[in-house]
């Protein structure tokens, strides 16, 4: 089993086996395009801390079977072990978004958006706005017009 | 809106001055939607990681979220995307839709995708928001009825009157179900439903319970609905004997009629053009005749020597089907299985063709459809996946040409069939190719088959046999 460099934003320098680092398409695909290589790859938008975490997802899905049904991966739930994985603060996990973004995993980046929609559940506007870290931008007219607009379903 | 139990988090005191500087120039005009949701937030513009080719982007991207003060990162507009699409409740999307004119974008179309209208009230409220949304007071202001998709409406709360306010507002409405409940006088009705054709002409997806349509209906429904797939109608009275052939140019893959009365002798001409429909995948028909489900089966052939000559005998499937071919003569050898619809089609030396992707069969009233006739269709529909059929009188004979030529054969649900044997269907059971796929098999009020003869299988006071697959499995390791 080969194994891959991994280069962090912050110069750390990770070592992995080749089939951990090719859940990630990106790096899959840089493998193939330079083929066998010593040098590391550089991840200039990923920290050393986040990459630990990504590296941690795939070296436990590193068996897992790719799933290209696109509804089989929205509907399924997250499992304990995500779950468990995903229990850090906002920051980081927005972060592991980012990267899996970025990496191209897409099921690592499902559990994120999953793990995001879950905090969103039964929040106010406003606690929604802070998790996102964004402002109201209506005016109080458009923000009257869609109250009214969507008004049938506020109590659904 | 009732806030919901808030969680403090200390990280987000510092948010508010930094959005003041990230959102103060914020230009209106970058907002904007459109059929397909054009997103153009200040985030987008700024952020654009397109995945693997888009990685510049994506570094900048990353420099933004990491040089900001804040070090907390904002998730970009393609994300957020992602994330709305698993928030399922109507009140958390209504509550996204409040969030931001991102958010707003983002969850209009799933809010109002599928809306359910379950009593007067939200049903009245719904039709003043849908109208009063569509006039433009407001710059932003969209007609919101776009979004909607799948509406499932019952007599209990609409009328004509409501269904004609709400359908110019619906052009994209794909799927509508119109369920019928008892004791209402003032319900949905051929007056309202004959626009629904023009209105909505992206219907893929129509099913409608107890009334009654015109002969311009369901022209007009052949006519604009050209991605009509499903479509079911439900004791659906005086149908024009000629439905089907006023539907000939939608694709139609599900059909399920229900017959207000079985022996009229108009459901004959109706079922007649059923061949027209070469991509059927699905076909239901209750409240059948005997009679009716015989012309759906070629007549053995020493039974009508005269009709013979012209319906080859079924024994494999044509491997390539023409389109639009059903008029002609079965005198090539790949059109191997002809179904005489009637015997009036059948002496006009007129072959049909089946349905090659038929995955579902259920029909009522089988008397007559005996080896001689079911198994040539078998052998003809090897996608064959669920089969429900009643009174049927084929015997063990035809479970083996099921256990060979049905590979895909995941329910099958026979009763009132009085040659089967116990034997016979633990041997199609054990042996059939279909078994890794057969999920339920139920077998009602068979005389020859005795719950005795299959341990393991669950049965009730009907004389239902029901065989699930841990009771096949099981079957199987018994034999």
């Amino acid at each position: 089993m080969s194994n891959v460099r991994l280069l962090s934003s912050d110069n750390e320098e990770f070592v992995v086996q080749k089939e951990v680092a090719e859940r990630s398409v990106l790096i899959k695909n840089m493998l193939e395009d330079v083929g066998e290589t010593d040098s590391a790859i550089p991840l200039p938008n990923v920290t050393a801390k986040v990459l630990k975490k990504v590296i941690e997802w795939c070296d436990h899905h590193s068996s897992d079977p790719v799933t290209t049904d696109e509804t089989e991966r929205r509907t399924t739930d997250i499992d304990e072990w995500d779950q468990k994985f995903m229990e850090v603060d906002q920051e980081t996990l927005f972060d592991i978004i980012l990267a899996a973004n970025y990496l191209d995993i897409k099921p690592l980046l499902d559990v994120g958006c999953k793990t995001v929609a879950n905090m969103i559940k039964g929040k106010t506007a406003e606690e929604i706005r802070k998790i996102f870290n964004i402002v109201n931008d209506f005016t109080p007219e458009e923000e009257a017009q869609i109250r009214k607009e969507n008004e049938w379903a506020e109590d659904r | 809106m009732t806030p919901k139990s808030s969680v403090s988090n200390k990280k987000n005191r510092r948010v508010k001055d930094i959005n003041k500087n990230i959102n103060t120039h914020e230009d209106k005009s970058n907002w904007e939607t459109d059929n397909t949701i054009v997103l153009r937030s200040r985030r987008i513009k700024r952020n654009i990681p397109g995945g693997v080719s888009a990685t510049t982007a994506a570094a900048a991207v990353t420099r933004h979220f990491y040089n900001t003060t804040s070090h907390r990162p904002q998730l970009p507009t393609e994300i957020i995307v992602q994330v709305l699409q698993y928030v399922t409740q109507i009140h958390d999307l209504y509550t996204c839709s409040l969030v931001n004119k991102q958010f707003f974008a983002i969850s209009s179309p799933l809010l109002w995708k599928s809306p359910k209208l379950n009593n007067k009230g939200i049903l009245r409220h719904f039709i003043a928001c849908l109208t009063m949304a569509d006039q433009p007071q407001l710059q932003e202001s969209l007609s919101i009825g776009r979004y909607i998709r799948t509406l499932d409406l019952d007599d209990w709360f609409w009328t004509d009157t409501e269904f004609l306010q709400l359908l110019p507002h619906v052009p994209y409405l794909e799927e509508l179900k119109i369920i019928y409940k008892r004791c209402r006088k003032r319900t949905i009705t051929n007056a309202s439903l004959q626009y629904l054709p023009r209105l909505c002409p992206r219907l893929t997806s129509l099913s409608i319970t107890r009334r009654t349509l015109s002969h311009h209906t369901i022209f007009q429904l052949g006519h604009h609905c050209r991605q009509l797939k499903h479509l079911a109608l439900y004791l659906c009275g005086d149908l024009p004997p000629d439905t089907l052939i006023l539907l000939k140019d939608c694709p139609l893959e599900s059909l399920l009629i229900s017959f207000v009365n079985r022996n009229d002798p108009l459901n004959h001409r109706i079922v007649a053009d059923l061949p027209i429909f070469d991509r059927l995948t699905h076909l239901v028909l209750w409240n059948t005749s005997v009679d009716l489900v015989n012309s759906l089966f070629p007549p053995p052939p020493s039974s009508s020597p005269s009709a013979s000559s012209s319906l080859l005998p079924a024994q494999a499937l044509p491997t390539t089907t023409t389109p639009n071919n059903s008029t002609s003569t079965s005198t090539s050898t790949s059109t191997s299985i002809s179904i005489s619809i009637s015997d009036s089609i059948a002496k006009s030396n007129r072959a049909v063709r089946s349905w090659p992707h038929l995955a579902k069969l259920l029909l009522r009233s089988c008397q007559h459809l005996t080896d001689a006739t079911f198994i040539p269709f078998i052998q003809a529909h090897p996608c064959l996946q669920e089969i429900d059929l009643h009174d049927a009188e084929f015997t063990d004979a035809s479970l083996e040409v099921m256990a060979e030529a049905l590979p895909q054969l995941a329910r099958l649900n026979l009763a009132y069939n009085r040659q089967i044997s116990g034997l016979g269907m633990r041997r199609f059971l054990v042996h059939g190719k279909c078994r890794p796929h057969l999920t339920l098999v139920t077998l009602q009020s068979c005389p020859h088959v005795s719950p005795k003869e299959f341990p393991g299988a669950a049965s009730n006071r009907d004389y239902e046999i029901i065989l699930d697959q841990p009771a096949i499995d099981a079957l199987a390791h018994l034999d």
